[in-house]
């Protein structure tokens, strides 16, 4: 029987593989070729016969050093799925987002600034004031944006709620980041005993949230809503294909 | 003509398939799928390997030097669950698109 070790490794010896690599596939195909013989040899060839079985099937395809390398290096490039239907819908629109609004602010387009009165009743004794910060032309633009993140999830194949998420992604941030920065302030305030920052805090944190979360969630809601009733892209397509 | 992108979807489909199993070896994987198709399918060294590592690459696969009950040492594939997850809407894809293909076949005879 042939050293399939080193037939296999005369294979891919004119490959860029690593020394460690090219010395696991050798082995691996070795094995296979291994397996062939005794396969062959077991249903009835002679061990000449099922040689020239394993080496005309080692032979068989010319490019198959540079193939097995491809597939090995293959990885780097490689996107898993979540990262197609969510992380770049998703961060996509981010950007668009936050890139919007600074141009907007660049050509000197203002926040109307508008105080939210929460009136007293039985249960809240005072009145309370929530100041918010709103962006019309920016809210405009937000259902194209969600409505494009969640097209472009649905094109690459994700479920409904993914589609939901990646058209949300924008606001859940914004969320995410306002939660980081009351903890922090939080703890700062706490650090330099500061009783009243809290209250303080609260307020603002309440306006920043209705301002920079739940506004543009609602504006977005417009643009995602017509996604979330259909079905994904492949499925439409094998639906109409049958 | 089929495309490459047709025969190697239905390749991933068989690899996925048999290997919704116990783990196996690249030739226990070329010859159980050549025996469950009745030899309609046949993989060879050169369509079975660099297939393999590429579902391996994208993390489908996972593969892990074991002996066989010879006692020869062999790498062994087995699903992950990234693996499972694409088995199930690749299946029903493939059911579909049969499915089309026999109407239509059945249509051009009638």
């Amino acid at each position: 029987m042939p050293d399939w070790r080193r037939e296999t490794a005369r294979i891919l010896a004119s490959t860029k593989l690593s020394a460690a690599d090219r010395d696991d596939v050798s082995r691996e195909l070795a094995g296979y070729l291994d397996d062939l013989c005794t396969d062959a040899r077991s249903r009835g060839l002679d061990e000449s016969a099922a040689t020239e079985r394993a080496f005309a099937e080692l032979h068989h395809d010319a490019r198959l050093g540079s193939k097995l390398y491809r597939a090995r290096k293959e990885n780097p490039m490689h996107l898993n799925d979540r990262t197609k239907h969510f992380w770049l819908p998703g961060m996509t629109t981010l950007l668009a987002s936050v890139g919007c609004l600074a141009i907007l602010q660049l050509t000197g387009v203002q926040a109307e600034f508008r105080p939210l009165w929460v009136h007293g009743g039985a249960t809240i004794p005072n009145s309370i004031y929530v100041p918010l910060a709103i962006y019309w032309p920016w809210l405009c633009l937000l259902p194209f944006l969600g409505a494009g993140s969640a097209y472009w999830s649905r094109r690459a194949g994700g479920s409904k709620a993914v589609q939901a998420a990646a058209g949300f992604f924008a606001a859940l941030v914004f969320f995410a980041i306002l939660l980081t920065v009351l903890l922090f302030s939080f703890i700062i305030g706490g650090l330099v005993g500061n009783i009243h920052v809290a209250d303080t805090l609260s307020l603002e944190f309440a306006g920043a949230v209705a301002s920079w979360v739940v506004i543009p969630a609602l504006a977005t809601l417009f643009g995602v809503l017509p996604f979330l009733g259909r079905a994904s892209a492949p499925d439409r397509d094998m639906g109409a294909a049958a | 003509m089929i495309s490459a992108n047709i025969k190697r979807g239905s390749a991933e489909l068989a690899i996925l398939s048999v290997l919704a199993g116990p783990p196996l070896h690249g030739y226990e994987i070329a010859r159980r799928i050549e025996r469950q198709t009745n030899g309609t399918l046949r993989f060879t060294l050169a369509s079975l390997y660099p297939l393999l590592y590429r579902m391996e690459s994208r993390g489908w696969l996972r593969a892990a030097w074991g002996e066989t009950p010879a006692g020869r040492a062999r790498r062994y594939y087995r699903l992950t669950a990234a693996g499972r997850k694409k088995l199930a809407p690749l299946r029903k894809e493939w059911k579909e698109l049969f499915r089309a293909l026999a109407r239509l076949a059945e249509a051009h005879h009638a």
